[in-house]
């Protein structure tokens, strides 16, 4: 008899308590509905239960899988199929390198950062800064292809966005809304 | 057939408009690059494009996505055939032959064979769903609210149960796509839901975040750091060009051609079964009724014909159903929806009466989709896989880019934008983690849709659910629903126990190859 791995139960384990407590706030909406009707909740509610018992459903699974037939499925072990097959191979051709979670997280922190970024330092600061980052942190070292491709890029979709599509990208705030009002002078943005 | 014909010549003209036609242009050569890109794939093309269709009209905007999706099946097979890298999943049974032949020094003419598969795929499966959206659209004007949630529903469970890998977990991203459609104020009762007392939640999560933000900004997250190698590839450094194949070659190929067209049409009615499922179904007959089968996997045209065609076929077994009723079968259709609805434009039957000009345009562009993407194809292939000398960083930042301000145009807000940043995350968790995006991204979309059908249905009703079952039209479609929701549960359970079989068997069969005198000496 094996043990229930918990790595596999986990995710299973957080959506139903999501949708347990999304259950219960169902109860609480500002409109009821008229005697004899469904109303505003029956649809959400349904929806939550639902998902619950594919939950529970899916925790017995793997539970009974690893106890009593040696363990498969869930999260870890997808199950075979046409598009399964497809997929895995599909990522076997192009995907030669494993994943670096923590590399991962770090592109995920500097396009955080980047949004932080995009109102003060203004559109094209912010954008020059995260592509720099986000080329660098992504495996690629030539300094030189770095900084031409990430200033033509913030220049060129500077260009089309303020110029040819008309939407407003932040220019920041003092000083350094001076290095967009300067652009987009050059590029003859009103 | 002649107001059919007469309609489709309106519709070609319009298509023929310089913004339109520049429009289609533009479509294909997007839809070529991203479905030669490893890592971005025709859906994140269309997902990517779709901010920018804002300030443009229904017309230029379906057609522009419209060609993405179709050139997205076709130009993948150049970096299967040439480098061995599948550009589109549906790609993968092209590596076996498609590559072989490029082994053996025939990568011209299997590029040859790929194109004259997508030219005939394509146009003989758009004349069939085109001759047919009228019948189609004239039948669904019979439909009721209960009708209508009934096909929803089946377009739902449909897209779930093929959704491959688990069941539960295609479930459960749909289930968290439709309760995402339900948070804000409800447009029955007024009530808000879920909505935390955050003003910014009290308008709704639009699908437009979650589509890009789950399906773009998360696919830049889940693929961060990777590299794509092609140095190894026998054409790598040289020139390529198609070679046609010859009459005769063509002749002896007729049964793949006919098997596949028909197989990819019909397959591409049934929402769910996108360009994957054709490709891959398309070459397991040939595994099973060519004539050459034994040398299938060595690099011979039937194993590029036969799935070639059926995942270009498939586009206008989806595109017609979700003109004609409304209901996307695949994620790109799902996006070219959520497109329809951003121009405030419904589709389904009604179409083609109100908007018959846009319905017919659209038609219009499948064809010459098809025809300017095999000419694109021909003559640009040795620019088109220029694509992939770029650095996968590069365009993964480029991608990450495009959401980020294709999520700010909409409304010049960086709330907009932090929205698409928290799906991203969440897409990039639901691969992680294998639970598969596009039914969250369905679920978005439908969602609002479903629960209108549904409330609608009961309140003219008086609440009585049975009438999703005792109406002719509903009932069937249900019945469709189920057997698409209980046929897959069938198919693993009986694939669980013939493993359990094969256990049970295993230490049988050792023994006996360890000790084959038996035990009778």
């Amino acid at each position: 008899m094996k043990k229930i791995p918990l790595t596999q139960v986990a995710p299973y384990v957080l959506v139903l308590a999501a949708a347990g407590y999304l259950c219960r706030l169902t109860y609480h909406f500002d409109v009821t509905a008229p005697e004899g009707q469904i109303g505003p909740e029956f649809w959400p509610r349904t929806i939550c239960i639902f998902m619950m018992i594919t939950c529970v459903v899916k925790i017995a699974h793997l539970a009974w899988t690893s106890v009593y037939a040696g363990g498969e499925g869930g999260v870890g072990e997808p199950q075979a199929d046409w598009s399964d097959a497809a997929e895995r191979q599909h990522a076997d051709a192009t995907l030669p390198s494993s994943h670096r979670r923590l590399d991962i997280w770090l592109g995920i922190g500097t396009t955080a950062l980047y949004l932080l970024a995009f109102q003060t330092l203004g559109y094209f600061l912010s954008t020059l800064a995260f592509m720099v980052a986000f080329i660098y942190l992504g495996q690629y070292r030539k300094w030189r292809t770095i900084l031409v491709v990430s200033t033509l890029a913030s220049l060129v979709f500077m260009f089309i966005f303020m110029k040819v599509v008309y939407i407003s990208l932040p220019i920041g705030v003092e000083p350094f809304s001076r290095v967009s009002v300067f652009l987009m002078e050059l590029m003859h943005v009103r | 057939m002649i107001d059919l014909l007469a309609n489709l010549g309106m519709g070609f003209s319009h298509v023929f408009t310089v913004e339109n036609f520049s429009m289609l242009t533009i479509g294909l050569l997007i839809g070529m690059a991203v479905s030669i890109t490893p890592g971005l794939g025709l859906v994140m093309g269309v997902v990517l494009a779709l901010p920018f269709t804002y300030q443009m009209g229904i017309e230029p905007s379906i057609i522009l996505l419209t060609a993405i999706y179709i050139a997205g099946t076709y130009g993948g097979c150049f970096t299967a055939i040439l480098y061995k890298i599948p550009g589109e999943p549906s790609d993968v049974p092209l590596l076996w032959d498609g590559y072989g032949m490029a082994q053996k020094g025939q990568a011209e003419k299997a590029l040859g064979w790929a194109l004259i598969a997508a030219l005939i795929g394509g146009l003989v499966s758009t004349t069939v769903m085109v001759s047919l959206a009228g019948p189609f659209a004239n039948f669904a004007l019979k439909f009721d609210s209960p009708d209508f949630f009934a096909l929803i529903f089946l377009g739902l469970t449909t897209v779930v149960s093929l959704a491959g890998r688990s069941m539960a977990n295609a479930l459960i991203s749909l289930f968290l796509g439709l309760l995402i459609s339900t948070v804000g104020v409800d447009s029955t009762f007024g009530a808000e839901r879920f909505t935390f007392d955050q003003p910014l939640l009290a308008g709704g999560i639009k699908y437009i975040t979650v589509l890009v933000g789950a399906y773009g900004l998360g696919e830049v997250f889940s693929r961060f750091g990777e590299q794509v190698r092609i140095d190894h590839a026998p054409t790598a450094g040289k020139k390529v060009g198609t070679r046609f194949p010859s009459w005769r070659e063509l002749w002896d190929m007729r049964g793949t051609l006919s098997r596949s067209t028909v197989l990819g049409t019909v397959l591409g009615v049934v929402p769910g079964a996108g360009a994957v499922i054709t490709s891959f179904v398309a070459y397991g007959i040939e595994m099973q009724y060519c004539k050459r089968r034994d040398l299938l996997g060595t690099g011979i045209p039937e194993g590029i014909v036969g799935p070639q065609i059926a995942s270009t076929a498939s586009v206008a077994g989806h595109m017609v159903p979700l003109l004609a009723l409304g209901i996307p079968g695949s994620g790109a259709t799902a996006v070219i929806l959520g497109a329809f609805l951003l121009h405030g434009v419904q589709p389904g039957p009604q179409i083609f009466v109100t908007h018959p000009d846009v319905a017919y345009s659209i038609l219009a562009s499948l064809f010459a989709g098809v025809i300017g993407m095999c000419i694109i194809g021909y003559f640009w292939i040795g620019v088109v896989v220029k694509v992939l000398t770029i650095p996968q960083p590069i365009i993964i930042t480029l991608v990450a880019l495009f959401c980020v301000i294709g999520g700010y145009t909409e409304r010049n807000d960086i709330t907009d934008v932090w929205m698409i940043f928290v799906f991203g995350v969440v897409g990039y968790l639901c691969e992680r983690y294998r639970f598969p995006v596009a039914p969250i991204v369905l679920g978005t979309i439908l969602g609002p849709v479903a629960e209108s059908a549904f409330v609608r249905t009961m309140l003219r009703y008086d609440n009585d659910w049975t009438v999703f079952f005792t109406r002719p039209i509903s009932g069937f479609i249900l019945a469709l629903a189920f057997v698409a929701l209980v046929f897959p549960v069938i198919k693993h359970v009986r694939e669980n126990s013939r493993r359990a079989g094969l256990r049970r068997a295993a230490p049988a069969i050792e023994s006996a190859t360890h000790n084959p005198g038996g035990s009778g000496h």
